[in-house]
């Protein structure tokens, strides 16, 4: 039993330390360890431009926490006054559960089940128990960074308006790993249930995409939607929802073990905790080795006809289709980097039918910051589409196919832009419709706010067009940026998909650069609308866009182009 | 037909291939031996261009590849060393995409994949998706892709790797009639005994350099192929 473990031990650190270096590459290395061949490296520019985007990335995750502060910091002390301090905990750990579980059960499936090297480890005398457990370390370790943009400003606001105190740190840092494992138990089942439903289906893709919004939709309604009540309540009253939550025993003992340590509650945390952990934990070990090996393939069926088929398309046709069926066929690809998608249709629908409420509230703020609001707002959901990013890397070890072809490689990146296009103005067409009712049935409120005002016919006129034709520019701009990103950190050595759609170095760069191209329009806009019209703000947008988008075509042709060659 | 004057191509400060010149005219299948490592698939690869090199030039139809990629690549088929085709399509959407970027018309698509695809068995998997293949299924799927715009080069590293015998021997008639046609192939083996008895020419690469080539009997000699590879071998070793 001894000698059995110290080799499980041995192993599990093995592939742990394969594990870490891997991470460790990524890090360093933007690349993700992946040097085109014969490409010299550019030495300290390269390493500088290493360190610029892992400061961008840094500044990004303050601002992050920093946004998650400001809803802890009105909190923390009125609930203190009231002597609620565990309910303050217990929704800390509400949002920190849910972010992890959001920040990682899209990838649960692909982690554990779809990584390159399972058929190989699986055939090595290691037990399917440590493969696991290795695979689910890594997961754990995306968790916890998910959660500490949480649990760190929550505690910082709380230290900061209460005062410090060491048993609150150290309770609550056991708690947030322990907070990690359930998240990871609740992703892992997830997984585990997809990956045996989809060996058995053929639209494996389509199935996975499908019961992974409905579980996160259904998480979200449960705990989500929860969550928005208690937060309505809060502030009129708190021990109403502090009975509700209290009456819940283990939010309220998750709650009072982050603040008073109480052996009680202690105990009936770490058992809610752990205990769907273990639970999962066994189910996955005792069936790993199944599940990777056949969700690994399908069963081939014999016979089924294909003539007719022969459909003649143009070259670019034929690109596009090929993008579009790679994308089709991953569910980590259109889960991660295409939910934007379903947030601009939900978001047009939800506007649409909510138009009698959110009509009223909206004319409070006056016609012009309508407008300025309702693009800021699509820009942010476009922003979440990154299907262009992560594009040139999936292609990897088929690389070669297009690149023996008498194809140009402009037409093979000008497919990768145009699929986000193909996914993207539908949406935004439909999105931009319903802002423009919103527009045009505007009716001034009579407690309209300061600085909010109508529009003249000439400038409602110009809104309207801006409307359909800024998030249009907006997505190609978007989609542009994030293939040349696409290009400059290429990852061409990945063993999941995942490590290029989730935390590729391009996908994380593409974020933080789509955050800008939105953000700062909407800034400028925010602090000029005083002082100058907003629809000729956003008409000086527009062309800045153009222009921008024109740079980047430009961009494309020369080194983006080079770049693509260079890639072998 | 294709026509390699002194190439050259260094990963950092190694030579993968130096100086090679090499040329294979219409109707000749040229096997291409060497150990690993020797600097074949960089060859291959830099004629097909998909990979750039350091210096000389190499040449398809007197087309130069580096100044005119797109033409090269119109007149010739690459069949890589493992075949990584596109998972997420079926066989015969994957031929289609292939037809499309050659601009195959619809005739000649239908005739030639029903045509290779009854010759190597694979009509009845031709609709299922190419995740399911087997690696000897996607290196019949991938030596189709390369036959159906009828090219008049085709480039092959180790082509008859993974398939089975039967395979393998339609394959080598397929070589053949293509040359006899008046096209050529060059490809990469290590099996010499296909290559003796299926190439008109051979060439031999050790550590990048080009050690012998010329006509099957001009090298061979009264040896067999084996016995003169391993006396380049051991030569260009100094045993």
């Amino acid at each position: 039993m001894e000698k059995r473990m110290t080799i499980w031990r041995v192993q599990l650190f093995a592939l742990m330390r394969v594990l870490l270096s891997g991470f460790r590459v990524r890090l360093v290395n933007p690349n993700g360890g992946y040097r085109s061949v014969g490409k010299k490296s550019s030495g300290l520019l390269s390493r500088l431009g290493g360190i610029g985007v892992i400061l961008l990335l840094a500044c990004a995750a303050v601002s992050v926490m920093f946004l998650l502060g400001t809803s802890f910091y009105t909190l923390v002390e009125p609930l203190h006054l009231l002597g609620l301090d565990w309910m303050y905990m217990s929704l800390v750990w509400i949002v920190c559960a849910f972010v992890m579980l959001f920040g990682t059960v899209f990838l649960a499936k692909a982690m554990l089940y779809e990584a390159k090297d399972n058929a190989r480890l699986l055939v090595m005398p290691i037990s399917p128990t440590v493969i696991l457990c290795a695979r689910m370390l890594s997961l754990y370790l995306l968790n916890l960074i998910w959660g500490a943009f949480v649990l760190c400003p929550a505690l910082v606001c709380r230290f900061w308006l209460i005062g410090f105190s060491m048993g609150i740190l150290i309770r609550s840092i056991l708690i947030y790993l322990l907070i990690g494992l359930f998240s990871l138990a609740l992703s892992g089942l997830l997984g585990w249930v997809l990956a045996r439903i989809s060996a058995h289906i053929r639209n494996k893709s389509l199935v996975t995409v499908v019961l992974s919004l409905a579980f996160i939709g259904a998480y979200y309604y449960c705990v989500g939607t929860g969550f928005s009540r208690v937060m309505e309540l809060l502030l009129n009253e708190s021990h109403a929802v502090a009975e509700a939550l209290g009456a819940f025993a283990p939010l309220y003992h998750l709650g009072m073990a982050s603040v008073s340590g109480e052996a009680v509650s202690v105990a009936v945390s770490a058992a809610t905790l752990l205990v769907p952990f273990v639970l999962v934990s066994m189910l996955l070990s005792a069936t790993f080795g199944a599940t990777a090996t056949a969700s690994g393939s399908s069963r081939l069926r014999k016979g089924a006809g294909y003539v007719g088929r022969y459909r003649v398309r143009s070259v670019e046709r034929a690109l596009l289709l090929r993008e579009n069926a790679r994308l089709l066929s991953s569910s980590v690809y259109l889960l991660n980097a295409g939910i934007g998608v379903a947030f601009l249709v939900a978001g047009a629908i939800y506007m649409l039918i909510k138009y009698d409420t959110l009509a009223p509230i909206l004319a409070m703020l006056g016609q012009d910051t309508l407008l300025a609001l309702f693009l800021g707002g699509a820009g942010m959901l476009l922003g979440t589409v990154l299907f262009t990013a992560p594009s040139v890397s999936l292609d990897a070890k088929t690389l070669w196919v297009l690149r023996s072809m008498p194809v140009p490689p402009m037409k093979i990146l000008c497919a990768k832009w145009r699929l986000h296009l193909l996914w993207c103005t539908g949406p935004l067409l439909m999105l931009s419709g319903v802002g423009c009712m919103y527009l045009l049935r505007y009716t001034p409120s009579a407690q309209m706010l300061d600085g909010g005002r109508v529009l003249s016919g000439a400038e409602l006129a110009l809104s309207v067009v801006l409307i359909f034709v800024l998030p249009q520019l907006c997505s190609v701009l978007c989609s542009g940026v994030g293939l040349l990103l696409g290009l400059r950190f290429p990852n061409l050595q990945w063993t999941t998909e995942a490590q290029v759609v989730k935390q590729g170095m391009a996908v994380l760069t593409a974020m933080v650069s789509n955050l800008a191209l939105v953000g700062i329009p909407a800034l400028s806009v925010w602090y000029l609308r005083t002082d100058i019209s907003v629809p000729l703000l956003l008409l000086a947008w527009t062309a800045v866009f153009a222009v921008g988008i024109y740079a980047v075509y430009r961009v494309l042709l020369c080194w983006g182009v080079a770049a693509f060659e260079r890639l072998s | 037909m294709l026509q390699i004057e002194r190439l050259s191509k260094y990963y950092g400060d190694r030579a993968a291939v130096k100086d090679l010149s090499l040329t294979i005219s219409p109707g000749e299948i040229c096997a291409f031996i060497g150990h690993n490592g020797a600097g074949k698939t960089t060859t291959l690869r830099a004629a097909c261009g998909l990979l750039r090199f350091d210096a000389g030039e190499i040449r398809v139809n007197g087309i130069s590849i580096r100044e005119n990629p797109l033409a090269c690549k119109r007149a010739l088929s690459y069949i890589p060393d493992t075949p990584d085709l596109y998972a997420y399509l079926t066989g015969v959407k994957y031929l289609s995409f292939v037809a499309d970027i050659y601009g195959v018309g619809a005739r000649d698509r239908a005739e030639r994949i029903e045509k290779y695809a009854a010759l190597f068995g694979l009509q009845d998997d031709l609709a299922q998706p190419i995740s399911s293949y087997s690696h000897g299924m996607k290196q019949k799927l991938a030596i189709i892709s390369a036959l159906l715009h009828a090219p008049k080069l085709i480039l092959m590293d180790e082509p008859f790797v993974g398939l089975d015998p039967i395979a393998a021997h339609n394959l080598k008639t397929i070589m053949r009639e293509h040359c006899d046609a008046g096209g050529a192939i060059f490809f990469s083996t290590h099996v010499l005994e296909v290559a003796e008895k299926l190439c008109d020419k051979v060439a031999i690469i050790r550590h990048g350099a080009l050690v012998a080539s010329g006509t099957m009997e001009t090298i061979r000699g009264d040896h067999s192929l084996e016995d003169v590879f391993l006396e380049l071998s051991r030569e260009t070793e100094g045993v």
